[in-house]
């Protein structure tokens, strides 16, 4: 009797080792499904996410004369799906501050070439630590892409003053939306990603795309160069102030400006003043100074801007939403609904434009449940997501992609972000009653006023005149075509 | 049956199924022996490739021509190659948090037969990593992309395993590879299959 179960529990111990040994066999090949699917799953989304980053950027490019013309890409979010038996990855591009899938690059301050005192003004508009920020960063351009200002200091308070609600991504900015962000957003200071950009230069081409009309090499500075640009369009006034500009004094200001100085001293209007300047320019190569979108810019961008201020900012902001069609496609509205004087006109119209080549957005791709999946079955991913912060030029013939950031990780860095940072206060949301920028208290910015931003195109040769002899070309100052694929000069 | 014992045929008979019923699991332990190994050094491989493929397929997607400060956005010769791209940055080895810009390096180690992405070192011996760069002039051994001021079309990476068992074969691999994959650069230029494929003959010459 002792002997048999003696037998028994030895074949019951037998039988218990077995069975822990194969649970833990199946245990470790589960594991390794799991993980293989995920990294399987990881790719598809960041293969998806970019194929919606080039399908965003087709259609940008698709819509090319209407941008060029001054009108808006069209708001359709919806990307693309893919879809298999089990599940269905869903691309769509993903609301900005404004709650458009598209935002205008040209609306904002280019951050490295804006002067000191128009960013300080905009840093008083803004206050708090978005304006902190704003007020030391002239002595620290120039800067890559304004999403690595949040790396300065790299807290998550920090991130959501750069990035807004765009820190998040995917189920996060969804639930975030789906609670009334879109209302609640209309009281508070935009992030710092809708009011500067890296990339701000503007394209020197018309409505179709056209480079524009060069007048230094339409005066003549060599043959080849008359030859190839002419006058010959403009009546003899016009003739006689675009040549004036184009030869004007080398220490005046190189920005289209000097035209519309020039055409307004002959008396010509405030509408031929803007078709003549969409159609030429005083700069070379193919991209000028930035201008700023007066039609798409924050309050607070337009009243940093010098010449504009902010009770004419707050007028702008008020009249843009009643222009027609016609009115949209230039800035002489500014003067024709008596925002401005002529001569007020006359001094910022070469740096305000009312159109944009460079438009940001974001694609995610996330996975999602097929409409007539069976119930109750829930996919066996995680909640994953890949996501792409873009910025797409459509002033070249085919779109280029100036910027392409993959943010996908940017959970992963805030929850780092938070667990080390014991001291670091809770990330809360947007809404809080201290953004108000309005109820802030201004900060004295200390700004560093050494380098004048604009001074890369203070200089020029004199021009020579129709008479004189052939000369070589003087050098004239060019925006490189700031972006990922272009060679900072170090 | 005999009641005093096993004859002696008897025994002999025992002997030989015991004997043979031995070798036949001996010869069965050897194989699964074998087959596990070879399992498990192909299931490394697999992985070693899908890392650097993937590692490189990432970065192709979001790098910089130029970096300013941090050099150029893609340098590389035939064993190592360095990417610069647009990123989150973890705050990881003393680096700054919520930067944009990551550095992936990818490189052989010819002593140590190992091919390392950034830190990691892949578990797979390798016993070449050949690393070419497509451009729409033909293939290039080194690449230099703020210097090129361009991206190239395409970055193709080869490997060859070390499977020897004894000491490391230090000579060039002559066969094909073992695994390849060419990855498009986002922002390159534009090069249809059919002009690779050209290139690709023209190489080969």
């Amino acid at each position: 009797m002792r002997r048999r179960g003696f037998v028994m529990v030895a074949v019951v111990v037998v039988v218990a080792a077995a069975i822990l040994v194969a649970t833990g066999a199946i245990f470790a090949a589960r594991g390794a499904t799991v993980s293989a699917r995920a990294a399987e799953l990881e790719r598809r989304l960041r293969d998806a996410a970019l194929d919606g980053v080039a399908l965003a950027a087709d259609r940008l490019g698709t819509d090319r004369a209407r941008l060029l013309a001054g009108a808006d890409p069209e708001d359709d979010a919806e990307l693309f799906t893919v879809r298999d038996a089990a599940r269905q990855i869903e691309v769509r591009l993903v609301p900005q501050w404004g709650g458009e899938p598209f935002s205008s690059e040209a609306a904002k301050i280019d951050v490295n070439l804006a002067s000191p005192e128009a960013l300080a003004r905009l840093a008083d508009g803004l206050g708090d630590a978005s304006g902190a920020l704003l007020a030391g960063l002239a002595a620290s351009r120039p800067i890559s892409s304004v999403d690595a200002l949040a790396a300065r200091r790299g807290t998550t308070e920090l991130l959501e003053k750069v990035l807004g609600p765009l820190r998040m991504v995917g189920e996060e900015r969804e639930r975030y939306e789906d609670e009334g962000a879109a209302t609640r957003r209309r009281d508070l200071a935009p992030p710092l990603v809708e009011l500067l950009t890296a990339h701000g230069a503007e394209p020197l081409v018309d409505e179709a795309g056209d480079p524009k009309l060069d007048l230094v090499a339409a005066v003549g500075e060599g043959v080849a160069q008359r030859a190839e640009a002419s006058l010959a369009e403009f009546d003899d006034a016009e003739r006689d102030a675009l040549e004036e500009a184009a030869r004007a004094e080398p220490d005046q200001p190189l920005d289209d400006g000097a035209i519309a100085r020039a055409l307004l001293a002959r008396g010509i209007g405030a509408e031929r003043i803007d078709a003549i300047l969409a159609a030429c320019t005083l700069e070379s190569g193919g991209h000028g100074v930035p201008r700023l979108d007066i039609v798409r810019a924050d309050r607070r961008v337009l009243a940093s801007i010098e010449g504009i201020g902010p009770d004419l900012a707050a007028r702008i902001v008020d009249l843009r939403d009643s222009l027609d069609e016609a009115e949209r496609r230039g800035t002489a509205w500014l003067v024709t609904r008596r925002v401005m004087t002529p001569e007020q006109y006359a001094a910022v119209v070469g740096r305000i434009t009312h159109r944009s080549a460079l438009w940001r957005f974001r694609v995610e791709a996330q996975v999602g449940v097929p409409e007539d999946a069976r119930e109750g079955v829930e996919p066996a991913e995680p909640k994953a997501a890949a996501a792409f912060d873009c910025i797409v030029d459509v002033s070249t013939e085919r779109p280029r992609i100036v910027f392409l950031r993959d943010v996908s990780l940017l959970p992963t860095a805030r929850a780092i972000a938070f667990i080390g940072a014991s001291d670091e206060r809770v990330d809360e949301p947007v809404d809080r009653a201290a953004d108000r920028s309005d109820d802030a208290p201004a900060t004295e910015p200390s700004v560093e006023r050494t380098r004048p931003a604009s001074g890369a195109f203070d200089f020029r040769a004199p021009a020579a005149t129709i008479d004189d002899a052939p000369v070589p070309a003087p050098e004239r100052p060019t925006i490189a075509p700031a972006g990922r694929d272009v060679p900072k000069s170090r | 049956m005999n009641p005093r014992g096993f004859s002696l045929l008897e025994a002999l008979v025992g002997v030989a199924i015991a004997t043979a019923f031995l070798g036949a699991i001996a010869v069965f332990t050897s194989n699964l022996g074998d087959a596990r190994a070879r399992l498990a050094r192909g299931s490394r491989e697999l992985e070693c490739a899908d890392a650097l493929f993937t590692a490189l397929e990432r970065a192709c997607a979001t790098v910089v021509l130029d970096a300013g400060a941090a050099g150029d956005g893609i340098t590389g010769d035939a064993t190592e190659v360095r990417l610069v791209r647009c990123g989150v940055t973890l705050g990881d080895a003393g680096g700054a948090r919520f930067g944009d810009t990551v550095e992936t390096a990818i490189r052989h180690d010819a002593a140590a037969r190992r091919v390392t992405i950034g830190r990691d070192t892949l578990p797979a011996p390798v016993r070449a990593l050949r690393l070419r760069y497509l451009t729409p002039d033909g293939w290039e051994d080194s690449f230099r992309s703020a210097d090129a001021e361009r991206f190239p079309v395409a970055i193709e990476a080869a490997i060859w395993f070390d499977r020897s068992s004894g000491p490391a074969d230090d000579t060039e691999p002559t066969g094909a590879p073992d695994r390849v994959r060419l990855v498009r650069v986002t922002g390159g230029p534009r090069l249809d299959a059919l002009s690779i494929r050209r290139l690709e003959k023209e190489s080969e010459r």
